[in-house]
This record gives structure tokens, sequence and C-alpha cells, in this order.
């Protein structure tokens, strides 16, 4: 190289040499007709399903993301709800409503005295139409009530009353599961007419319920047996350990072997 | 402020036929995005030999420089509605080239053939080759193939961000302050890694550089 080479540049000039890499003319041509293909291609070309999502996203992320918030927090509000503040809720005939509303002591006497005519048609009314609290409207003809309901009435407190009515409105219940037994039935014992709780016959609060800690027996039986099997699995490790030691160490001639 | 800061706040000083192009530029930009496609076609005639020549000096392949230059211009135009003229169009552009060339670099990273364009030897090249070779040579040719492939070799052994630098520097005549907007790094940064990558191609070409 050194009998061709008379003088030496610098490294920009070799730099500038670069620019001088040019394509013909005729590659111009060539080009301007591929772009053009290509942009009818890109123009007729689908995009991705992603592309028009992400855009949307972009766009409607902060109303979406407000609006679930706001339904999430409803949810919860109306889920969780203190079950004193629906009981209170006046969903009962206005005689039931009347009852729970006044003193024990001074309504059970007023509640004796209009329970044939009243009080009785009133909340066999609304145990059949929850919404038809309305007096104006005449009750549709209704059957009498079963004379266990109105002996137990005449005895059963505000507090009682109001139990009952809003188990009705809510669940749509027969009135009659929430009497308290009758001695003959107590007597028998069938099960089936057992008095129930009613807290837990909504089919709501047994859903609520499964979410909240277990304080009854059952955690505590479930707890025994859980040991229980805690146990057996303990031992039976212990057990497989000792087998598996025994079996790793072994006499061989004048060698002990150890297999891991 | 420190010193450093002030650098790197410092607004960008365009030349006054820079400023002009970039005035021509932002009013054909401005049909574009009113509806009248067919003004884009200035743009093209306008950059795509600087385009494709900054693919093709980063790539060292020309049927990739073509594709990309291609394919530069068609994403321009797809994305030309959020050009919103903070940059000159010409920035912006080049953005999109250095983008697009680097993202194919590193897909290609271990599939690499050359094929170079013609030196046209003329001008300055001309002046270097006839300082280089006896200027009536016979194997002058053969010798202008030879330093063209040295040359893409060495540039090659660059790593693509210095490559980068090189390219839009040496080649491209960009300001220090245009190649930093471009590669969203400080003006330092690309000074450092120009002086490194030079240091680099000295060592490499040094059988044809003066000491």
């Amino acid at each position: 190289m050194s009998d061709r080479k008379s003088e030496k540049v610098t490294l920009e000039d070799l730099l500038q040499l670069k620019r001088a890499e040019r394509p013909p003319a005729e590659f111009w041509t060539r080009f301007e007709q591929e772009l053009r293909a290509k942009q009818l291609a890109a123009i007729v070309e689908k995009r991705p399903w992603w592309q028009g999502l992400s855009r949307t996203w972009v766009r409607f992320s902060l109303p979406v993301g407000a609006a679930a918030a706001l339904a999430f927090v409803l949810v919860q509000e109306h889920s969780f709800a203190p079950q004193t503040a629906r009981q209170s809720q006046p969903v009962a005939g206005p005689a039931v409503a009347a009852v729970s509303a006044a003193p024990a002591d001074s309504l059970r006497p007023a509640v004796a005295a209009i329970r044939p005519a009243t009080t009785l048609p009133a909340v066999a009314v609304t145990m059949d139409h929850p919404t038809a609290t309305t007096p104006a409207v005449p009750a549709p003809a209704v059957s009498q009530p079963p004379a266990a309901l109105v002996s137990w009435a005449s005895t059963a407190s505000p507090q009682e009353l109001s139990i009952a009515n809003y188990l009705n409105a809510t669940g749509g219940v027969d009135p009659t599961r929430f009497l308290p037994p009758t001695p003959a039935k107590a007597e028998t014992g069938a099960a089936n007419d057992a008095p129930a709780d009613p807290l837990a016959l909504t089919a709501r609060d047994q859903k609520l319920a499964r979410y909240l800690p277990r304080t009854d027996d059952t955690a505590s039986v479930e707890t025994a047996s859980a040991a229980q099997v805690h146990e057996r699995i303990s031992r039976r490790l212990s057990e497989d350990l000792l087998y598996a030691s025994v079996h790793r160490i072994g006499l061989n001639g004048d060698r002990v072997t150890v297999k891991f | 402020m420190s010193v450093l800061s002030k650098v790197l706040t410092k607004p960008l000083v365009a030349s006054p036929e820079r400023r002009q192009e970039a005035d021509a530029d932002s009013v054909i930009v401005q049909r574009v995005q009113a509806g009248e496609v067919a003004a884009f076609d200035q743009l093209i005639r306008r950059y795509r030999e600087r385009v494709y020549g900054l693919i093709y000096h980063m790539t060292s392949n020309r049927e990739d420089a073509a594709d990309l230059t291609q394919d530069v211009f068609i994403k321009a135009f797809q994305s030309i509605h959020r050009f919103a003229g903070q940059a000159s169009f010409f920035t912006w552009l080049y953005r999109i080239a250095v983008n697009s060339s680097l993202t194919h670099l590193r897909r290609n990273r271990l599939r690499t053939f050359f094929s170079f364009d013609q030196l046209a030897a003329e001008g300055k090249a001309a002046e270097v080759l006839d300082r280089l070779t006896d200027a009536g040579g016979a194997d002058r040719e053969t010798f202008a193939k030879e330093l063209q492939e040295k040359l893409n070799e060495a540039l090659q052994k660059l790593s693509i961000k210095h490559r980068t630098v090189v390219t839009l520097f040496e080649i491209d005549g960009l300001s220090h302050e245009e190649i930093a907007e471009i590669m969203h790094c400080s003006v330092g940064t690309v000074r450092s890694r120009l002086h490194y990558a030079k240091q680099l191609l000295q060592s490499e070409l040094q059988d044809y550089i003066r000491p």
C-alpha cells in the first residue's frame, strides 16, 4: 500500500468519502414506486386490534375508572349496611309500624283491641305484598291468619313483631315458622317444625355469614380435626424420615455407605 | 444555575438556512394535516436522500437502507397528525429514522451483510483519493473500493450509539445540539461519544491517517 500512498489524510477527510457513497439515479425511481405501493398497503392494511384498544383505553380510562370506583363504593355501601338500619325501614303495614314504634306497655292493649279487625290482616297483607303499605288500597281477599299466629301476636313483644315483619318483607317466608313451638310440638321434637333462627333465614344473610369469622362450636370442631390431621401427618413424616435414614446408611464390607 | 444546566437548557441555535427550511416544512406539514395528502410528496423528495444516507451509513446495507427509508416515510405520514411542531419537521423525521435504524440493528445484530453504494469520486472525495493515491494511477478504483470497505468495517465495529453520533455529526453535518435532540441525550453525552468513537476509528484506520 505504501508504494501508491503519496500522502496520509485526516479521519475527517476519510469520513468525507462516506458522503460520496450514493445510489444510482434509477434507484430513486424504483424507490418511489415501492413507496407508493407501501403507502397504499398501509392504508388498506387493517391495524392490529390492540392498537385501537390501547387508544380507546387511553381515551376512556379516566371516566371508566371513576365510574368503576363509584360503583364499587355503592355496592360496598349497599352490601355491608348495618342490619339494624334495614330493620328500621318502614316496610310493614301501618298497624305493625305503629306497634314497633310505640312502647311495649302502652301498645299491648291497643294491639289486643284492634287485633281481629285491623292488625292481623295488615300483617298478613304485608307478608304477601311487601310494598302494599297504603291503608287506602283495599286488601285483596286474604285468608284468615292461622290461629297460632293470632295467639302468638297477642303475647309477642314489639321487637318480636318488628323482626317477624322485617323477615316477611325481605324473605317472603312463612310467618308461622317464626312462632315459638307449641308445647305439643316441643314434646314430639319434630325437627321440621323446630323454631328457626330468624337471622339465619335469608339467603343473603347466609352468604354474608360465610365471610364472617366463625365463633361457634363448628369452628372448634374443625380446629380439633385439623389438629388431628396435622398430628397424623407429622407422625407419618417422622416415620418416613426414620425409614429413609435407616436405609441410607449401609455396611458394605469394611465401608459404611451413605446414600443421599 | 450551574454551567451544566445552562448548557442543557440552552435553546437550539439553528442556522438561517435551516430555519428557512423549517418554516417551509411547517407550511407543507400544515397542508398535509389539513388533508392535502399530495403535499407530503414534497417532503419525501426533499428529505429522501438524507434519510437514506443516514440509514445507509448506519446499516452499511443499501437494500435494508432502502426498505427502512420507505418505512420511515410511511411512519411519518401515518403520524403526521400528531406532529405538533415543537421541533422542526427535519428533527422529527430524523428521530424516526434513527429509532427505526436502531430497532433494525438491534433485531439483526447477528446478521450483518454489507452491500455498498458506488463511491462517486468527485469533489472532496476525489481530492481525498488523489492525496491517497497517484492521481493517474490505474489501481485508483481498486484502492477506492478497498478504502470504502475498510471505512465501513471500522464504522460497523463501533457500537450503535457511537456509530449514530459519528454518522450524524461527521457525515450528515448536524450540530451537537441537533444530535442531542434527536438522540434524547445531553450535548455532553454527544461530545463524549463522538470523542470516543473517533479514537476507535483512528486506531482502526491508522494506515491511512496522518498521525
